[in-house]
């Protein structure tokens, strides 16, 4: 028998507290601070080298299970796996751990899908589905894998929680499955219901389902790794601690020229005031035509700006239209600027959509919102602009959404 | 001997062994998440070295059985992997120690596994090779294992069985009658669909209901089987009575470190101070009630996200003076986050 409770405690500190090594290295110590300011398991623990003894254990027992590895098929199919194919597991790179506000995110397991993409897919790119290793945290649309199945141990693959990563971001092999059951993840990741006869079946949700947390910070630390992956693409990622901080994009383009022809493919006539631009800025600052702006136009007594709303499909622009949106108050505060507003003629039940936000001051280059907050259920937004005081310009926005995740919940 | 076998013999491994033993208690008395990892008689009572020496030795343990399993994880590059091991130890000892004898719950295991098999209104299935599954319908879908949660979920049924005592639930017409009330049970969790339970499940449910003191006096049971006295009485968990009001201060101290300046302000006024949305807004110098209503928003989903697995604070765990408690020391920190007017 297995609490859910406690495999939910258990989960959020195997995905985002620091290792001892990094809660002990001195570069790390701001952020480690940050960590200890707001994480309820590690601020009650006692000061302990090692972990309390469970990073001295595991690494005993690595040392001595390496000098003889795992006997049988396992053990010979790790040394010969071979290039990178769909059906193997790998662990991303454990340099790719990475701080986000506050948290350590530990590199995940992946389920390999599909190597490559459509035609303007980099060759790099690869999509893969996250894993866990504890299956009393799994959900409706997650497929549960007994050991004979993984060459691992039991686990189950998150066929809602598909991403791209570069193939050069695997990290350790660790095991195959077959071709069924990668068909299986992905017959499972298009409908939650396609569950094979063999699998088990998971509970169904409840009311403040431990699992519905889980799945938040499955959603994160996915996140978190595809958006590492992508952000090496970028021709010009954030730098500095606030960057990190910022919303990122999954995008499976390699260069922002990339990314604009995609733009222009599905809204001919889009253009940019500039030329040298970022991902970011080549989704905010999209002109779109002036006949399909006249489309979205507001015909309230309301003043408001257009916007763009771009759909996603497995990082890939699906849907790029034109919205509005209005600006309730814009205040000069201490070093900046706070805005907040809304948007508006967003889809409905648009779920896990992200709003990117930056502010255009003129002869210069856009400036990104410091912080940005969303609620796409009402549309309001609340942004803040590191900008001078008395910067001309105005602000333009894009709502963001992956399709390939509406079916997560 | 293994090379693993070889290792846990020295007095390295007894070192090791025994700091992660001392984490273990110490987690157990600062958090009380572990309390019930452990028989609760002896909790208060034995000395802590004989207590230390038994986790030590079941951790030895638990390394020699599972040490295929181990190899594999371990031998796989992931960097947090103690956290892993920590996790199936503590799920290991879950498995292991609800019950203070396993052979007396062997026993009720077989008995039921019988009955079912016998009984013409089940189905019984084996699954994993060894575990023993059962369902009242022929075509039924495969199900996890209940957690802890599900199985709580499930009330005792007061009408078949007057008294929890396991002179009255040992009885073949009793136990066929638990075991179709349980799988209907089991079954609404999934949506009705029929379910292959886990007989183990079932054994556990049933132990957590009947009392161990009463079985203990049993000697022959009226049906002429033997006496099993081999549960003990779960309904009292004292991780849920007693709470620990530090942890629970610095627990608000953590929780109000993730909220952001404006989501202090505006969750003091609107839940500690209860001012109206307006009022809020004006007290904050917003222009009106849809600043404060985000902000709210975002202050509660990120605490039901916070406390959601936290011991005495979480729905289904609430010590209510312990929240009390946890609001209090919040409250007075968010204070400090709202302008002097």
């Amino acid at each position: 028998m297995f609490s859910r409770k406690l495999a939910l405690s258990l989960a959020k500190q195997y995905r985002t507290c620091p290792p001892q090594d990094i809660k002990d290295d001195p570069s790390h110590r701001k952020n480690v601070d940050h960590h200890l300011a707001i994480c309820p398991y590690c601020a009650t623990q006692e000061p302990d080298p090692a972990g309390g003894g469970w990073e001295e254990l595991a690494e005993k027992l690595q040392d001595i299970f390496s000098s003889s590895p795992p006997a049988g098929e396992a053990g010979r199919l790790r040394s010969e796996h071979g290039k990178p194919a769909p059906g193997k597991f790998y662990f991303v790179r454990p340099e790719l751990a990475t701080w986000r506000s506050g948290y350590f995110y530990n590199p995940p397991m992946v389920l390999l899908l599909s190597a490559g993409g459509g035609t303007d897919a980099v060759s790099d790119d690869i999509l893969v589905a996250q894993t866990y290793h504890d299956s009393s945290l799994a959900g409706p649309g997650d497929l549960i894998l007994a050991s004979e199945q993984t060459q691992w141990g039991e686990l189950f693959v998150e066929c809602w929680n598909t991403y791209t990563l570069r193939a050069a971001n695997l990290g350790a092999y660790v095991g195959q499955v077959s071709p069924e059951i990668v068909a299986a993840v992905k017959k499972l990741g298009q409908d939650p219901g396609a569950l094979p006869d063999w699998a088990m079946s998971p509970r169904p949700f409840t009311d403040h389902d431990a699992r519905i947390y889980f799945r938040e910070l499955e959603v994160e630390v996915g996140y978190t790794f595809a958006s590492s992956a992508i952000e090496e693409l970028m021709e010009d990622p954030p730098a500095g601690e606030a960057g990190m901080e910022r919303p990122r994009l999954r995008l499976a383009y390699s260069s922002p020229q990339q990314l604009r022809d995609s733009i222009k493919e599905k809204a001919p006539g889009t253009r940019w005031a500039r030329e040298s631009i970022t991902m970011e800025e080549a989704l905010v600052l999209a002109q779109l035509p002036q006949e399909q702006l006249a489309l979205a136009a507001d015909e309230t007594d309301r003043r408001t700006f257009p916007a763009n709303l771009i759909l996603l499909q497995d990082g890939r622009i699906k849907t790029f239209k034109p919205i509005r949106f209005e600006i309730f108050s814009e205040q000069l505060v201490s070093g900046g600027m706070e805005t907040s507003g809304r948007v508006f003629e967003l889809p409905e039940n648009l779920s896990g959509s992200m709003l990117l936000c930056l502010f255009e001051v003129e002869g210069q280059r856009a400036v990104a919102s410091t912080e940005c907050e969303w609620d796409e259920t009402t549309g309001s937004f609340f942004a803040e602009f590191k900008i001078e005081g008395d910067a001309e310009g105005k602000m333009a926005l894009a709502v963001v959404c992956d399709l390939s995740g509406e079916t997560h919940e | 001997m293994s090379k693993i076998g070889k290792w846990l013999e020295s007095q390295e491994a007894h070192d090791v062994l025994a700091r992660v033993a001392r984490s273990i208690m110490r987690h157990w008395r600062s958090t009380g998440l572990s309390l019930s990892l452990f028989p609760q008689d002896r909790r208060r009572d034995d000395p802590i070295d004989d207590l230390l020496n038994e986790i030590r030795s079941e951790l030895s343990l638990f390394v020699l059985e599972s040490r295929s399993r181990l190899q594999e994880m371990l031998a796989s590059g992931d960097k947090n992997c103690h956290c892993y091991l920590k996790a199936a130890f503590i799920n290991h000892q879950i498995d292991n120690v609800r019950g203070p004898d396993k052979d007396r719950k062997r026993y009720l295991h077989n008995r039921i596994a019988d009955l079912l098999r016998k009984s013409p209104d089940f189905f019984t299935f084996v699954r994993n090779r060894q575990l023993l599954a059962f369902s009242m319908a022929n075509e039924s879908i495969l199900i996890q294992p209940l957690s802890l949660e599900d199985i709580e979920g499930i009330p005792f049924p007061h009408d078949i069985v007057e008294e929890l005592e396991y002179e009255h639930i040992n009885k073949k017409d009793v136990l066929l009658k638990l075991a179709a009330y349980f799988w209907n049970q089991a079954s609404n969790m999934w949506a009705d669909k029929p379910v292959q339970v886990y007989l183990r499940d079932f054994v556990d449910w049933i132990g957590l209901h009947v009392s161990i003191k009463s079985m203990a006096k049993i000697n022959r049971l009226a049906d002429g089987d033997n006496p099993i006295d081999f549960v003990e009485d779960n309904q009292r968990r004292p991780d849920r009575e007693c709470f620990d009001p530090e942890l629970v201060k610095i627990w608000a101290q953590n929780f109000a470190n993730r909220l952001s300046r404006k989501e202090k302000a505006v969750f003091h006024l609107r839940c500690g101070v209860e001012l109206t949305l307006e009022d809020t807004a004006l007290k904050l110098g917003l222009k009106g009630p849809s600043g404060p209503a985000y902000h709210e928003g975002k202050a509660k989903e990120k605490l039901r996200s916070f406390l959601r697995d936290l011991p005495w604070l979480s729905l289904d765990d609430l010590n209510e003076e312990a929240f009390s408690l946890f609001c209090d020391t919040l409250f007075s920190i968010l204070k400090k986050s709202v302008p002097e007017s």
